[in-house]
C-alpha cells in the first residue's frame, strides 16, 4: 500500500476540489465510461481523463504502474477474440479470430483502462481521509467506509506480522520451496491459520481500546470544507462531457 | 483519599486460565504507582479490571470510592485513561488528529472543545504539527505518543499505562519519564506495569508485586532491596543494588538504589578520601 497517498500533496485546482464533488463526479463519469460501446466515444473520455491527470501534474509513470496492476486482470480478455463467434478474421490451426470477437475485446480493454485511469485520477488526487470522509458524507454506509479505513491502518501491520513469521519459520531451517511437497505444504498452512488468528486478536485488542475511550457509534466527522465556485464549474464541466460522450457513443444525450 | 481500591477481586479468563485470585490493594490519590510481576503476573488482567473492560468475578473494584460496574460505566472511562502496551492497538484512525478527538468526542464535547483538547494533548506529548499525519506512517515512539495524547485528551485524574516502556529507544524512554514526570507535577494518579525494576525504583512512590494473580507484596520502592523476594517474584535486583550487593561495609545507613542515591553515597566516600 506504499502507493498510497503518493502524489495527494500536490497543490493544483484538481487537488484543491472538494472531495465529496470529486467523489460523486467522477462516480458518475466512471459509470458512464463503462457502459460506452464505441471505441471512439472511449478515446475521447480517455482522452479527458488524461486530461485531468495532466492538470493535476501526476507523473505518467506512476499512472503506467498503476496500469499494470491490473495487468493480471486482463489475460481472460486475449480469449474473447477466440470464443465470440462471427466473420473470421485471422486463422491459426483450428482456432480462428473474428471481427466481433476483436471489436469486443478492444472496447473492453479500453474500457478498462479509462476506468483505472477514473480512479487513479480520484485516488492520486485526494488524501485517502478525505476520500473516506467524503464517502461517509455522502451515505455510503459507516460499515463499508469503516472496512476501507481499517484494511488501509491494519495493512501494515499485518503485512509486518506476517514477514515476522515467515523469517522466524526461515530462521529455523525452513526454505519456502514447492507446495507440492506435504511439509511445506503443512508449513504454509500454519502461516495462513496463523496470521488469520492474529488478525481476529487484533481486532478484539482494537475494540477493547476502542472501548476504554466510551466508543459509541459515529467515527468520522463530515469534512468541514464548503463547497464553492470551483466545485460547482467542475460539476457542470463533467456534466457536459457525460453528455459529449453519450452523444458519440449513442447519437443522443440519453 | 484512595484513587482506586481493588477489594478481593477474582478473575479467570473464559478459557479456565485464572489470572487474579484475591487480589486486594489501595492505590493513594497522586501517587505513582509500579506493579511489578513476571510475565503472566496477572498484570494487564489488572489493570484492565480498573476501568471496566473486565468485570470481576468476585470482589470489587472502586475508583474514587465509587464502585465499577462493568462495560456501562461511561464516567470510569473518564476517569481512568488507559494506555494499552501496543500503540496499535490503540491508536486506530487515519490522522492524528481524528485518533486524539476521538475520546472527546466519544465524551458528547463540543467541536470547539475537542479541537482545544487535541492542540493540548498533542501539544503536551510533544506532538505539535502531527495533527493530519497517519498514525500508520509514523515511527513506534510517535505512535506510542499519539496513544497517550489520545487519553490525555479525555482529562482522565487517573492514568494507567501497560508496558510503557517497551520498544522503546533510550530517548523515546526519557521522553515518556518526563510527560510522566509532568503529570506527576500535575498531581494525576499514575499506574505503570512494568517488568523494569530499574525504572520502578527510580520512579514510583508505591510498589505492588504480583505473582501468580495474587499481591506478592506492596510497599515503598524499598521493598525491592530484598534479593530474596525478588527472586521469588521473577524479577531481577535493580542494577544500583546489584552493584552495591556486597560493599554494605561501605553503605552509610543502607545501601543505595537509585542512580542518584550511588552518585550521593559515591561524591562523600570522594570527599572523606579527599579530606584524608
Ligand atoms: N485472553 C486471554 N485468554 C486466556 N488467558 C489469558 C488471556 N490473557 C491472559 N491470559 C492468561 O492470564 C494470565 C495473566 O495474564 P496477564 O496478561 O494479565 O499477565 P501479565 O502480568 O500482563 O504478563 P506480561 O508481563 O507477559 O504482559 C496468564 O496466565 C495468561 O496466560
Ligand atoms: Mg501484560
Amino acid at each position: 500500500m506504499q502507493f498510497l497517498d503518493l502524489h495527494t500533496g500536490r497543490d493544483t485546482p484538481v487537488h484543491r476540489l472538494d472531495p465529496r464533488f470529486k467523489l460523486v463526479t467522477m462516480l458518475a463519469f466512471l459509470v458512464v465510461v463503462v457502459n460506452l460501446r464505441q471505441p471512439g466515444a472511449l478515446a475521447l473520455a480517455t482522452a479527458v481523463i488524461c486530461l485531468v491527470l495532466f492538470t493535476a501534474r501526476i507523473p505518467v509513470r506512476y499512472v503506467l504502474a498503476r496500469l499494470l496492476m491490473a495487468l493480471p486482470f486482463t489475460g481472460i480478455l486475449f480469449l474473447i477474440p477466440f470464443t465470440t463467434p462471427g466473420h473470421a478474421a485471422l486463422k491459426f490451426g483450428p482456432a480462428s479470430v473474428s471481427y466481433e470477437g476483436l471489436s469486443l475485446a478492444l472496447v473492453l480493454v479500453m474500457r478498462l483502462g479509462a476506468a483505472l485511469l477514473v480512479t487513479t485520477a480520484l485516488t492520486s488526487t485526494t488524501p485517502l481521509t478525505d476520500l473516506l470522509r467524503a464517502m461517509a458524507s455522502v451515505g455510503v454506509p459507516t460499515v463499508f467506509v469503516q472496512l476501507v479505513h481499517f484494511t488501509v491502518r491494519y495493512f501494515s501491520v499485518l503485512s509486518e506480522e506476517i514477514a515476522t513469521m515467515r523469517r522466524a519459520q526461515r530462521s529455523r531451517g525452513y526454505e519456502p520451496g514447492s507446495v507440492l511437497r506435504p511439509d511445506h505444504l503443512r508449513a504454509m498452512a500454519q502461516l495462513i491459520g496463523m496470521a488469520f488468528i492474529r488478525a481476529m486478536e487484533r481486532g478484539e485488542r482494537v475494540y477493547r481500546a476502542m472501548r476504554a475511550r466510551n466508543y459509541r457509534e459515529g467515527l468520522f466527522r463530515p469534512p468541514s470544507r464548503r463547497a464553492g465556485a470551483g466545485e460547482y464549474a467542475w460539476t457542470a464541466l463533467t456534466g457536459l462531457v457525460i453528455c459529449l460522450l453519450l452523444l458519440v457513443d449513442r447519437g443522443s444525450p440519453l | 483519599m484512595m484513587a482506586i481500591e481493588v477489594k478481593g477481586v477474582s478473575y479467570a479468563y473464559p478459557d479456565g486460565t485464572p489470572a487474579l485470585r484475591e487480589v486486594s490493594l489501595s492505590i493513594p490519590a497522586g501517587s505513582r504507582t509500579a506493579i511489578l510481576g513476571p510475565n503472566g503476573a496477572g498484570k494487564s488482567t489488572l489493570l484492565l479490571h480498573l476501568n471496566g473492560l473486565l468485570a470481576p468475578q468476585r470482589g470489587q473494584v472502586f475508583v474514587a470510592g465509587r464502585p465499577v460496574l462493568g462495560d456501562e460505566d461511561t464516567w470510569v472511562r473518564e476517569t481512568v485513561g488507559m494506555v494499552f502496551q501496543d500503540p496499535d492497538d490503540q491508536v486506530f484512525s487515519a490522522t492524528v488528529a481524528e485518533d486524539v478527538a476521538f475520546g472527546p468526542q466519544n465524551m458528547g464535547l463540543s467541536p470547539e472543545e475537542v479541537v482545544r483538547r487535541v492542540k493540548a494533548s498533542l501539544a503536551r506529548v510533544g506532538l505539535r504539527g502531527y495533527e493530519e499525519r497517519p498514525p500508520h506512517r509514523l515511527s513506534y515512539g510517535e505512535r506510542k505518543r499519539v496513544a497517550i495524547a489520545g487519553v490525555l485528551a479525555m482529562g482522565p485524574d487517573i492514568l494507567v499505562l501497560d508496558e510503557p516502556m517497551a520498544y522503546l529507544d533510550p530517548e523515546g524512554r526519557l521522553r515518556l519519564r518526563a510527560i510522566l514526570d509532568e503529570l506527576s507535577a500535575e498531581s494525576k494518579t499514575l499506574l505503570v506495569a512494568t517488568h523494569d525494576v530499574d525504572f520502578a525504583v527510580e520512579w514510583s512512590d508505591h510498589v505492588v508485586i504480583l505473582r501468580g494473580g495474587r499481591v506478592f507484596r506492596s510497599g515503598g520502592p524499598e521493598v525491592l532491596r530484598d534479593a530474596e523476594l525478588l527472586r521469588e517474584a521473577s524479577l531481577t535486583m535493580p542494577t544500583v543494588a546489584r552493584v552495591f550487593a556486597g560493599f554494605e561495609g561501605l553503605c552509610r545507613d543502607r545501601c543505595p538504589l537509585t542512580v542518584g542515591e550511588a552518585r550521593e553515597l559515591l561524591a562523600s566516600i570522594q570527599t572523606e578520601l579527599e579530606v584524608e
